[in-house]
């Protein structure tokens, strides 16, 4: 630096410098330690369990020894001579006098030893077998994982059933850990051989011993499985995949961890706090003396072995102060945490230090809102601005200003706290004499200066449920105690200002910051990558006003309008005042050329807006003569939005418009067309202005606003009254046993279901009353229609009628007998006695009106406290499955290992987030054509394009941008999807074609080329229209480095927090009920072997006849000898006896089924329980059959005719055994039917006569895997997942999302779940997994197993503090490095 | 479009009391441009709706103004902006003019005010008079 200096050269910060070799962690190795690798790592024996002398020292070959590291802040390390921050801590290690189970790998010791010979430490597997099983061992192809499933199914299961040694012949029996205890016997009670049975005799004739021993059940303490280890060969060890010695699994002497782990804390003159770690290090020194001294004591007594035991449970509570088996009376009256108890959990070292990472330059305050902030600021009090700083280096641009903060100090505002020189000195500002500091201050010093205007800060909202949570925005210092933003930011941070509190970060280097703005900033981030729909849109008060002002009798004259414009810019931008809207006798300007000025504020601003959108006040279409009529422009309500190059030519506009979530919006438009930056000025003027004309105009609500008229109180009765009496019509018919079924319910279920339907008919009858009688000024209609608050529902229920209250999905349940509340008289089925509320919230609830409104309330309480944890850790298990999946640069998704999980992300590579058509279509060509129509319009001279004209100039076009041979068989593959061609061709076909169809030879030649030029393409539209959809197409890749597994899951994780926990849905049939919402969904990522309500979909061959429906029924559903026989009687004669089978063939017909003897004998002797044979069942005739019973003595007959007259109705003979029921639905507009079918069998119900087997499907993803294969099973996954999520709830999420889970489920052939058992066979790495769930065991097994990890995915590299290498992290600099000169041959000699 | 930074000559009182950035240290700015000098923003600090509203309400009876309006761009910010859009003179002598205007109304309102109270004076002391020749 100084010579950079001396030159005159000065730099922003400090210039690489190469370093002596890289130094980044890329592999980490998992073992287990040995004992005399211990002593080797270690730098002192500690043997003495106390921790300072008299002179407040500790003691060496203590806990607290200073060759360890010092023990707090004011000594200094024995060792390496640090103090308390420098030193980074040394081992110690302690040994035992009798070696102890390491409780950890417990269960591992237990499998090994039941693998080994108790005698001679071989394996017990004869030689052939040991060859073979070692040579699949050592095959490469095996993974990991396999290795593991191969010890455990094949070689300890061969071992255990080994009971004579084939090298030693000794007797082995079962091994297994006793419960409740740290003990491991060896059982050899069932196994016996000539020498134990001649022990036995020899004991029974000692009749004088008053004991006998028994010899069965041996106990094998540390010390013998030591020995037994210590012999086992290598080989042994290689076919059991224990990577090291197994010796090591047990402990001989134990590490004592560094001081700096376990630091002490010095209370007073006698006094210190110790660690947990230290507490049990002295408890196992304590435990380990006395054994010591008991072994030298009495060499031949027994008495050591209750030491022993006590020192084996302080070794073990020091590695998992949770474990089984510590007897009563060491549980400590103070729980001390061990090593594992550090590890795991939530706060643990992996959650809650690894993962989590505490930060600085952070502040958390209450959250207000003010619309006069930009979309993209957030007001920060000054109080925490004088707190959080920034480090600016000091140039020639700014040194006057960092001159006076300096001089201002860290207590006035905008002044600093810190200065920090060139040379890496550092004073603080508040006792620094501050003028001669800023007075010295030089170009290269750094000065953490306050927050000021335009910082660039991070804004978190928790729980951070997707990236939008963490945003970016630009800073804005003001006075007062809250942070503030604009509420059209509230959507994505899902905030309200009900006393929230939101997080805000500070970045602290230029790279930080560019990062944050371009990648986190608010205007990049208005889109939601979950489907591509805007998020951040106006909303509440700014919807009011803008429907207001847009409305038909709003006028301003030029005073009032001029000032109602500079609201919108503050006064700053140009205006340029359009035309007015009526001239004579007074200027006025409408309201909705107000609105056009917020587009357009002035002639040079180039955004022309051309969208139509129909609002929620859009009156709907009419017939006439079978020709439907659109209202359109002309809609009575003008609910018809139009915006025509910027001008607004009609409509009110509300939500659909400028709310979140339509893509075909005003912000959608802008952002598409014309980047984020026009509808982020949108957004800000429309909120400068609505708040403004709101606070002078006025909108309240009152008393009077939901009062029913008279009109309305007569029909509210007359409806509900007439709704009473079609109910108790019902009810009688139900009564008198004449109510007509509905399809698979019984009577009580149809009732049920058409006095549901009854009554919901009421509700929407009163309440489409209530919005015809209220006035137009009303203020909850005004808010319903354009969508600020509240919907047609809400003032129905405050105005005219509550309605049906519905606990679990139903009318109110029977609590009491038979009734629902003592109030009513039992098995009373009226509405009122059901939950139905007829008064309103203005006219008051009934007791009883009441109690069911509560009960239905509470119901929703409980869903969203169960609801949160149940999707929370949904959202977790889907981040920690997909956070490595990110794109390559060759368009593959990949995880970190490598592996390619997508061939093309979401099979066409294009982004979510920019996806402008519905279903996630790159592009919405009829609002484009309607652009591009809008922006050249026809002139008298332009000459309209033929169908063939239009499709010539397609082809060239995509010609141009496709520069293969293909293109000229007209196939187009280079660059665009195969779907985006056909949809752009099919689209401009059928425009073109709709020209010609419109006009006949029948009109005249002046209306036909005046309906050319309104509807007609010309070659100047055709181009614009096409350059745009191709060039914006490309536009719409999803770009390399981008993670889509992050995304991925955060898409279809944070909908399913606005899912309900428990939905009740009828699938077709009313009697059907089917799990779906979180439940549901739980089930399909689990990957759920057994789901609780398996349907399969079943598409019969002719689908129009409900005969063969129910003839296909017959031949699915399961029947039951029992249900087609008319009678089974016992016929006993003198000479015979059998059981004899009578079938009850009109049944049979009715069902249509196709049963007769011979089948029946069939389904017998196909069931095994029967044990029958053929010659022993006789056809009589074709609905009769004799069974007689097998061969036995005349004294079990009786008993055998009455077993099997009790079998045989249990006998299958029709349908499919795993099928519980089959249903016959019927869709009602294009009368077909199909079944749905509940249970398993998917296969056997594909293969029935009558079913379409290639249409038909099923929702057990499992089955379709087994049936039709992984590729099957993938798409069923996407199906299901977007059946319940998108289909059901309305999520509306991009299939892209579902596609990346579904192929990480079934990337590996197999379907894994996504839970704790899914991930870990998912090839992730120890840190990964220990960081998701069971932490210990998860690093146990990865020292036992050897693992070998590469740091590179994104949970280790957080955990090592490396950057990851997705997105931004993947970018690499290589060096250019001359070629080496290589050396030629030597000339020859003899030249 | 090049903005102008001109220094208004508005006499400020006293230093703002969260002064944060440039432009509050200013009394008064005029924002607008050079080629153009007809349309300009006035950015006047310590001042609210009384006197925003009142040299509106003066500027727009100037026939040269073809768009006036004013805007307070925050309430915690001690500051409003005030836009003026002419038919072709300059922006500032028009404002000027307005200001003008309404130092003449409010003379005017003064004086009446003042006239109308000496006059209720006068025609107190009279009837006094008056009482006492009767007694």
């Amino acid at each position: 630096m100084n010579r950079a200096r001396t030159e005159g050269i000065t730099f922003t910060k400090e210039p690489f410098m190469e370093d002596t070799g890289p130094r980044k962690i890329k592999n980490m190795k998992f073992s287990t330690l040995s004992e005399s690798e211990i002593s080797k790592i270690a730098e002192v024996q500690v043997w003495k369990g106390s921790y300072y002398d008299s002179f407040k020292k500790p003691i060496h070959g203590g806990l607290l020894d200073p060759r360890m590291g010092p023990a707090n802040k004011s000594l200094v390390c024995a060792t390496c001579d640090g103090n308390f921050h420098d030193c980074p801590g040394h081992y110690g290690y302690l040994n035992l006098a009798l070696p102890v189970f390491n409780v950890g790998y417990l269960s591992t010791i237990v499998e090994i030893l039941k693998c080994i010979c108790k005698g001679c430490a071989r394996i017990l597997l004869d030689e052939d077998t040991r060859k073979k099983h070692l040579k699949k061992m050592r095959s490469s192809k095996k993974s990991e994982l396999d290795k593991i499933d191969f010890v455990k199914v094949r070689v300890i299961k061969d071992c255990s059933k080994v009971v004579n040694c084939p090298r030693c012949g000794y007797i082995n029996g079962s091994v297994k850990k006793l419960p409740a205890s740290l003990t491991i016997i060896h059982d050899c009670s069932k196994c016996r051989n000539y020498i134990v049975e001649e022990l036995d005799s020899a004991l029974s004739r000692m009749k004088d011993s008053r004991a006998t021993t028994n010899v069965s059940n041996r106990i094998l303490n540390p010390f013998q499985v030591l020995s037994l280890f210590k012999r086992m060969l290598d080989e042994d060890c290689e076919l059991l995949y224990v990577a090291e010695r197994p010796e090591k699994l047990i402990m001989t002497n134990v590490v004592v961890p560094p001081i700096a782990i376990r630091p002490s804390v010095v209370m007073d003159e006698s006094l210190s706090n110790e660690n947990d770690i230290t507490e049990r290090l002295k408890n196992i020194i304590q435990a380990n003396a006395v054994l010591r001294q008991e072994l030298q004591e009495s060499t031949f007594s027994s008495k050591f072995l209750d030491g022993w035991d006590i020192l084996q449970n302080e070794v073990a509570q020091f590695i998992n102060s949770d474990v089984r088996g510590i007897p009563f009376y060491m549980q400590p009256t103070k729980q001390l945490a061990g090593f594992v108890q550090r590890l795991k959990g939530k706060h643990g070292r992996f959650r809650g230090n690894l993962s989590g990472k505490r930060v600085e330059y952070t502040g958390r305050t209450v959250i207000s809102p003010d619309p006069n902030l930009k979309i993209s600021e957030v007001a920060i009090p000054i109080h925490m601005a004088r707190i959080l700083t920034y480090p600016e280096r000091v140039t020639h641009h700014n040194i006057e200003k960092l001159r006076q903060c300096v001089r201002n100090g860290p207590d006035k505002y905008p002044g600093a706290r810190m200065l920090r020189r060139d040379g890496g000195h550092s004073w603080s500002l508040k006792v620094l004499c501050r003028k001669r500091a800023a007075d010295e201050l030089r170009i290269g010093d750094i000065v953490d200066r306050h927050l000021e205007d335009g910082d660039i800060v991070l804004f978190n909202r928790q729980p951070s449920l997707h990236r939008m949570s963490i945003m970016c925005h630009r800073a804005r210092i003001m006075p007062w105690r809250t942070l503030r933003f604009n509420e059209s930011v509230c959507n994505p941070y899902n905030a309200d200002f009900d006393g929230d509190e939101m997080n805000l970060h500070v970045p602290q280097t230029e790279e930080a910051r560019t990062e944050a703005i371009l990648l986190m900033g608010v205007e990049n981030n208005l889109c939601t990558p979950k489907n591509g729909e805007i998020l951040v849109a106006s909303t509440q008060d700014f919807l009011t006003s803008s429907f207001l002002i847009t409305r038909k009798d709003t006028f301003y004259d030029r005073s009032t309008f001029s000032l109602i414009c500079s609201y919108i810019g503050d006064g700053m931008d140009p205006i340029d005042l359009p035309t007015p809207a009526i001239v004579k006798p007074v200027e006025l300007w409408s309201g909705k050329q107000l609105f056009s000025i917020i587009l357009r504020p002035h002639a040079n601003m180039r955004v022309y807006v051309n969208l139509t959108v129909k609002e929620r006040n859009y009156t709907e279409d009419k017939k006439i003569k079978d020709k439907k009529i659109e209202w359109k422009t002309l809609c009575p309500n003008d609910g018809f939005v139009y915006f025509r190059n910027s001008e607004l030519i009609s409509g009110q506009v509300g939500k659909v418009t400028l709310g979140n979530g339509n893509k075909d919006g005003l912000f959608s438009v802008l952002l598409r067309d014309y980047r984020a930056h026009a509808a982020a000025s949108c957004m800000n003027r429309l909120a400068k202005l609505s708040a403004r004309w709101i606070g002078n105009h006025g909108f309240s609500i009152g008393i009077d606003d939901v009062q029913p008229k008279e009109i309305l109180i007569n029909k509210k009765d007359e409806t509900i009254s007439e709704g009473y009496r079609e109910c108790d019509k019902h009810i009688e018919a139900f009564n008198k046993g004449k109510l007509e079924l509905l399809a698979g319910c019984d009577a009580a279920q149809t009732l049920e279901t058409r006095i549901t339907g009854v009554l919901n008919g009421l509700r929407d009858t009163a309440g489409k009353v209530c919005m015809q009688t209220l006035h137009w000024r009303n203020s909850p209609l005004i808010m319903s229609q354009c969508g600020s608050k509240g919907s047609s529902i809400n003032i129905s229920q405050m105005v005219a009628c509550v309605g049906q209250q519905s606990v679990g999905g139903r009318r109110t349940p029977n609590g009491f007998i038979d009734r629902s509340l003592p109030h009513f008289p039992r098995k009373s089925k009226t509405p009122a006695a059901k939950g139905f509320v007829a008064n309103s919230f203005y006219s008051g609830l009934s007791a009883t009106e009441f109690f069911f409104h509560t009960m239905g309330g509470r119901e929703g309480l409980v869903d969203t406290a169960v609801k949160t944890a149940d999707t929370g850790y949904m959202s977790r298990q889907l981040m920690k499955s997909l956070e490595d999946l990110f794109l390559h640069y060759d368009y593959t998704v990949r995880n970190a290992g490598g592996s390619i999980v997508q061939f093309c992300y979401g099979d066409d590579g294009m982004d979510p987030a920019g996806m402008e058509g519905k279903n996630g279509k790159p592009l919405n060509f009829e609002r484009l054509f309607l652009k591009s129509k809008a922006i050249c319009p026809n002139d008298e001279d332009d000459e309209i394009l033929s169908s063939s004209d239009v499709s010539k100039v397609v082809h060239e076009k995509l010609s141009e941008f496709d520069m293969s041979r293909l293109a000229e068989k007209g196939v187009f593959e280079v660059g665009f999807s195969a779907d985006f061609v056909e949809s752009l061709q099919s689209f401009i076909k059928d425009n073109a074609k709709l020209t010609e169809e419109g006009f006949t030879d029948e009109h005249s030649q002046n209306l036909k080329k005046f309906g050319q030029r309104i509807s007609g393409i010309t070659r100047k539209q055709l181009d614009v229209f096409l350059n745009i959809c191709l060039s914006r197409y490309h536009s719409k890749k999803m770009e390399a480095g981008a993670p889509v597994g992050a995304t991925g899951a955060h898409s279809i994780g944070e909908p399913g927090t606005q899912m309900t926990l428990k939905t009740f849905h009828f699938a077709g049939v009313a009697s059907m009920n089917v799990t779906l919402g979180v439940p549901r969904v739980k089930e399909i990522m689990n990957g759920n072997k057994k789901i609780s309500t398996p349907i399969i979909t079943a598409i019969l061959e002719r689908d129009d006849n409900a005969n063969t429906a129910r003839i296909v029924k017959g031949r699915i559903e399961k029947t039951n000898l029992g249900q087609v026989a008319k009678s089974i009687k016992v016929v006993m004669t003198s000479r015979s006896a059998s059981v004899v089978i009578t079938l009850d063939m009109k049944r049979i017909q009715d069902a249509h089924l196709n049963i007769d003897a011979n089948i029946v004998k069939e389904s017998i002797l196909r069931t095994k329980k029967t044990k029958l044979k053929p010659e022993h069942i006789k056809i009589l005739d074709i609905k009769k059959l004799e069974v007689v019973p097998q061969d036995v003595d005349r004294s079990k007959i009786h008993f055998q005719l009455h077993y099997l007259k009790n079998l045989l109705p249990t006998v299958v003979v029709k349908g499919i055994k795993t099928v519980d029921r089959v249903v016959i639905s019927k869709d009602t507009k294009a009368e077909k039917f199909r079944l749905l079918v509940e249970g398993t069998g998917f296969r056997e119900v594909m293969g029935v006569e009558g079913i379409d087997g290639r249409k038909t499907v099923s929702n057990h993803i499992h089955e379709v895997r087994d049936t039709l294969g992984i590729e099957a099973a993938r798409e069923s996954i996407v199906k299901e997942i977007k059946y319940t999520m998108v289909d059901t709830h309305g999520m509306n999420i991009d299939i892209r999302h579902m596609m990346l889970l579904a192929d990480m489920m079934t990337a590996t052939g197999h379907i894994l779940g996504i839970n704790r058992f899914g991930i870990s066979k998912m090839g992730k790495s120890v840190l990964m997994l220990a960081s998701f769930e069971r932490t210990a065991d998860i690093l146990f097994q990865a020292s036992v197993r050897g693992r070998d990890d590469s740091i590179g995915g994104v949970s280790e590299s957080i955990i090592m503090g490396i950057p990851i290498q997705i997105g931004t992290g993947m970018i690499k600099v290589k060096q250019r490095l001359d070629p080496p000169e290589l050396p030629h041959g030597t000339s020859p000699i003899l030249s | 479009m090049i903005y102008l930074v001109v220094p208004f000559p508005v006499p400020s009182p006293s230093p703002p009391q969260h002064p944060n950035s440039f432009d509050r240290w200013c009394g008064a700015m005029e924002h607008g441009s050079y080629t153009d000098q007809s349309k300009s923003t006035f950015s006047l600090v310590d001042e609210d709706h009384t006197f925003a509203n009142a040299v509106r309400f003066t500027l727009n009876q100037d026939p040269r103004v073809s768009f006036c309006g004013y805007s307070i761009p925050h309430p915690s910010d001690n500051r409003v902006n005030i836009r003026v859009q002419t038919t072709g003179d300059p922006s500032r002598e028009v404002l000027k003019d307005a200001c003008q205007d309404l130092m003449l109304m409010c003379q005017h309102v003064r004086s009446t005010f003042d006239k109308a109270v000496s006059d209720f004076k006068i025609s107190k002391a009279r009837k006094n008079n008056e009482d006492m020749d009767v007694e």
